[in-house]
């Protein structure tokens, strides 16, 4: 079981490149079965990652393009007239896939995004009445721009916590980037990628996380930093139950990934700044998410 | 990342070897017992997938449509195989040789965690089975190895090796299983013993007792002169009687065709009077599985209690043919009368072969007429082996007409030549007589307080009627080589000269002998308190404890109320382990304030393995300890892998840390 994620990762760092920490997380946010945000700057490999990321898991992959005239429908799937038949019949929409990269979600309104958060968060989606479940394992990997602020939506703090890790990319390191533009591209290394799990293994992966073994000693530390956040002079508003327990999936996932059977401090030092950093608010408001994050592992000792 | 792959392949694969060493171990005993075929069958499975995990071939699963075939085939096959090999029968031995194919298919389709939790629990059943064929001491004792190596093999499989070394896992899987002790007791003196075997074992499980038969061929006996193997223990409660009485009485044959003795019809009848005179002595019989009716017991028995019947000829039968050991009590009188003699019992005593041993019945018929008494026929008789007759165990061949052949041409033999051409000759003289094997003598061990009689202490002597004495024992082998029965038989066959080593040196075989003794003590020890703690005894014992009334509803309460008590009693200690896991905390701060005194103090915020790693960094010499010492710490902190708390206490005392570099590198 291990040896299959070793080999993910490393199939994942050799399309990625330079980006250990990142294919990491990700990896991570995946077992955990959580949403994943990325969000950078275009062309820094967001489309890549997601695209490797579902080729390697032998899952289903579909892309969709939000823009500010999308519909709900767009997404869902639309019911359709067939005159010969006289019947209706359902046309599904791209969210019926297993990872589903998410572009540039804040183009959307939020009416549209609304209708895939929903998704996201039932594992359903309701069309004409009835409900149809989605596939499993369903991921969504959504990607949105800080930048270019003009004509987005950005998405609300409740909508934010369907996501279970906001990462960054970054720009590659020269060494990296020599690296990358000297190879092949990148759009046919993904086609030649062979699936090393498919959904029934990632399915089990994902079971297996929550075996992982969790000391009184680990939810001391866990609950540790949760009140640090709350009583902390620094934060606008606390981590919630909701971010706790998002934590602790998160945490015994990298363990996982470790090859291990257990959490200890670590792995909750790892996670911490993707999944804790953008919920948190600092008072100041100044930092961003990764110093928050740093800080607020700094700030706990683990007792 | 790429060193963390080889670590999990390698546990893995150590898992295998793990699985793989329980289930040889488990399977060994039985090699010799089962089918060539079987064995090879297995070993052939075993190697594929050793080989499998080596070079990494393949195995028969779904990805390979061929081998999964195959695989399905040698299902069949191998079943088949075992029904032809044991001929369809259903029992012990067709059922551990299907066992053990099929755990070989299993090592084959042997690869999610689930498949290694099966085998391994699978070679637990496979312990018990070895229990089908022997119970002695070594057996147990080595089965409990197994044990500790399967419960190691399931430790393995819950570790890391990182945490756990190959060698922890053995140390922890024997002390759960010491842990096991207790529980094992009680339920062994508690649990209601049910009477026989357990399994209601088949036919076939006695097919390999050895011992003496109610039947006397001539050079039969010296098959068993040579055999050490333990007949029959004795503990005398009181008295002892002297060596040269030890006459333990076995079968009493009557019935000859000239070459074979056999016990004939008469053993059917009832039990005589018979009359003891002198000591009586109460003694405890231990007797080895012989697979036979009769019983053994000192001559002559006066009361069997419901043991044995007695037959006409104080021989002793049970009901049941021995098939384990059987302990019994039985009260004698080396010096008894027994007067009774039945027409047909005259016949059966004075019956020969028809045309058989002329040169025999000439003899007899002379001294017939040169004596006027019985008793005076006995004493010439006795006074022409004293002659020149020679006692061993390794004599003539004897050719044409056996009796003929020993009285006047070889002239040498033991006590079966003896006895029973004694018996030929005192029929034909017109004396009833009759042969009665058993044995003679005994060692006494020191340490037990019982005497040992082996196989090969198997005697033979004879018995005549007199007419005012009844029937009188007269041992013709005691005439010619008086040592056999004083000294015992090494006396006379030079036991010592299987061992040449030693031949030389009388120490060496005293220590040597005693050396067996102590062995014996053990087993004869082995056999009272665990194979023959029977109902019977179980109840004798809880009585003694003072449950008189001891059914099967009380010992099963008892039963459970104890365990409960027990797991009680555990879980008010684990309810203290808050307090143990302060106490792994305490021996961590510990370190790190250690580490803290040579200027490398842990942040407040910093994890276990963080700080390892920084240490390692600046100070590679301390790298072994520092990281032995986190791993325990975070294995007893953060797992739920069982560990003792006192290796980190030790490996933290250990520790101390110098405060400059060594420049060792």
């Amino acid at each position: 079981m291990h040896d299959s994620l070793q080999g993910l990762l490393r199939s994942l760092d050799a399309v990625i490149l330079g980006k250990p920490a990142v294919t990491r997380l990700s990896v991570t946010c995946l077992l955990a079965g959580g949403h994943l945000l990325l969000e950078d700057l275009p062309g820094v490999g967001k489309t890549t990652l997601a695209h490797a990321l579902a080729k390697l898991s032998g899952l289903q992959f579909q892309r969709l393009q939000f823009t500010s005239d999308m519909l709900p429908s767009d997404i869902l799937g639309v019911s359709i007239y067939h005159r010969e038949t006289n019947t209706f019949t359902l046309q599904r929409g791209p969210v019926f896939t297993q990872v589903l990269l998410a572009d540039e979600i804040n183009r959307a309104t939020p009416r549209a995004q609304s209708a895939l958060l929903e998704a996201m968060q039932e594992g359903q989606v309701t069309l004409e009445g009835s409900t149809h479940a989605l596939l499993r394992p369903f991921f969504v990997i959504a990607t949105q721009n800080p930048r270019e602020q003009i004509g987005t939506y950005p998405l609300p703090e409740s909508q934010l916590d369907r996501f279970l890790m906001r990462l960054s990319l970054g720009y590659p390191a020269p060494a990296a980037e020599r690296q990358l533009l000297r190879g092949e591209e990148r759009r046919g290394m993904i086609e030649a990628l062979q699936p090393i799990l498919d959904a029934a293994r990632f399915l089990e992966l994902q079971a297996a996380v929550g075996e992982v073994h969790v000391s009184d000693a680990m939810l001391d530390y866990l609950q540790a930093v949760l009140t640090h956040t709350r009583r902390s002079a620094d934060y606008a508003c606390g981590l919630s139950p909701r971010a706790g327990l998002a934590l602790l999936r998160a945490t015994r996932a990298w363990a996982l990934l470790e090859g291990r059977k257990h959490c200890v401090p670590e792995d909750l030092q790892a996670v911490l700044p993707s999944v804790a950093g953008r919920r948190l608010v600092a008072r100041d408001g100044t930092r961003t998410a990764e110093e928050l994050g740093a800080a607020l592992v700094a700030g706990v000792p683990i007792p | 990342m790429i060193t963390m792959r080889r670590e999990t392949q390698e546990l893995a694969r150590s898992q295998l070897w793990w699985c793989l060493a329980s289930l040889i171990a488990a399977i060994a005993p039985h090699v010799p017992r089962l089918s060539p075929g079987i064995t090879a069958c297995f070993v052939v499975l075993a190697g594929w997938r050793m080989l499998a995990a080596w070079q990494y071939l393949p195995l028969p699963d779904r990805r390979h449509k061929a081998l999964w075939w195959l695989k399905q085939f040698l299902a069949l096959a191998a079943s088949l195989a075992v029904y032809i090999a044991y001929r369809g029968q259903i029992g012990r031995d067709a059922g551990v040789a299907l066992l053990a194919t099929l755990m070989g298919l299993k090592l084959i389709e042997l690869q999610a965690t689930r498949d290694f939790y099966i085998v391994t629990f699978l070679a637990y059943f496979l312990v018990v089975t070895n229990f089908f064929y022997s119970q002695t001491v070594f057996t147990a004792v080595y089965m409990l190895g197994v044990v500790v190596l399967i419960t190691a093999t399931l430790i393995r499989f819950n570790t890391s090796p990182t945490v756990f070394s190959g060698q922890a896992c053995l140390r922890l899987g024997a002390r759960m299983v010491l842990q096991a002790v207790p529980i094992m007791l009680i339920a062994f003196v508690l649990y209601p013993r049910i009477p026989g075997p357990l399994f209601g074992l088949p036919k076939d499980a006695y097919d390999a007792v050895t011992g003496l038969s109610d039947t006397m061929t001539l050079g039969e006996i010296t098959r068993l002169g040579a055999s050490d193997e333990i007949a029959f223990r004795v503990d005398f409660a009181g008295k002892v009687p002297r060596a040269a009485d030890m006459y333990w009485r076995g079968p009493v044959l009557w019935q000859t065709d000239g070459r074979t003795w056999r016990a004939g019809p008469i053993a059917e009848g009832k039990a005589p009077e018979v009359e003891g005179l002198e000591e009586r002595y109460r003694y405890t019989v231990l007797l080895e599985p012989t697979d036979e009716h009769w019983l053994i017991g000192l001559d002559a028995v006066l009361d069997a209690g419901k043991v044995a019947r007695t037959g006409p000829d104080l021989s002793l039968h049970a009901t049941t043919p021995v098939r384990k050991r059987l302990r019994y009590t039985l009260e004698s009188a080396t010096r008894w009368r027994l007067m009774a003699l039945t027409e047909a019992e005259r016949t059966a005593a004075l019956q020969l072969p028809a045309v058989a041993h002329p040169r025999a019945r000439a003899l007899a018929a002379e001294w017939r007429d040169e004596t006027a008494t019985p008793r005076a026929l006995v004493e010439r008789a006795l006074a022409f082996y004293r002659e020149d007759f020679v006692y061993t165990l390794l004599p003539e061949a004897l050719s044409g007409d056996a009796i003929d052949s020993f009285l006047f041409e070889t002239r040498e033999g033991f006590c079966e030549h003896f006895a029973g051409s004694f018996v030929v000759l005192m029929r034909a003289a017109g004396v009833p007589a009759r042969v009665v094997t058993g044995c003679q003598g005994g060692e006494f061990n020191n340490l037990s307080d019982y005497f040992m009689i082996r196989q090969r202490d198997a005697h033979a002597w004879a018995e005549v009627y007199l007419p005012q004495e009844g029937w009188v024992r007269v041992d013709p082998t005691a005439v010619v080589a008086p040592s056999r029965l004083s000294l015992g038989i090494e006396s006379v066959t030079g036991a010592r000269t299987q061992l040449p080593l030693f031949e030389a040196n009388e120490t060496a075989v005293r220590a040597l002998r005693s050396l067996r003794a102590a062995w014996d003590a053990v087993n004869y020890q082995w056999s009272q308190w665990v194979l023959g703690y029977t109902p019977q005894r179980q109840l004798e014992f809880l009585s003694w404890l003072g449950f008189v009334e001891a059914d099967l509803t009380g010992m099963t309460t008892a039963l459970a109320l104890t365990v409960a008590a027990m797991v009680l009693v555990l879980a008010w200690v684990t309810r203290r382990s808050r307090t143990l896991e302060d106490a792994v905390l305490r021996d961590y701060r510990r370190f790190c304030a250690r580490l803290a005194g040579i200027g490398l103090p842990r942040a407040a915020h910093e994890g276990p393995l963080a700080y390892a790693e920084r240490i390692g960094e600046v100070r590679p010499d301390l790298t072994p300890q520092v990281e032995h010492i986190t791993r325990l710490y975070t294995g007893l902190r953060y797992s739920d892998v069982p560990l003792d708390r006192s290796l980190l206490a030790r490996a933290v005392s250990r520790f101390r840390p110098s405060a400059s570099r060594k420049t060792a590198r």
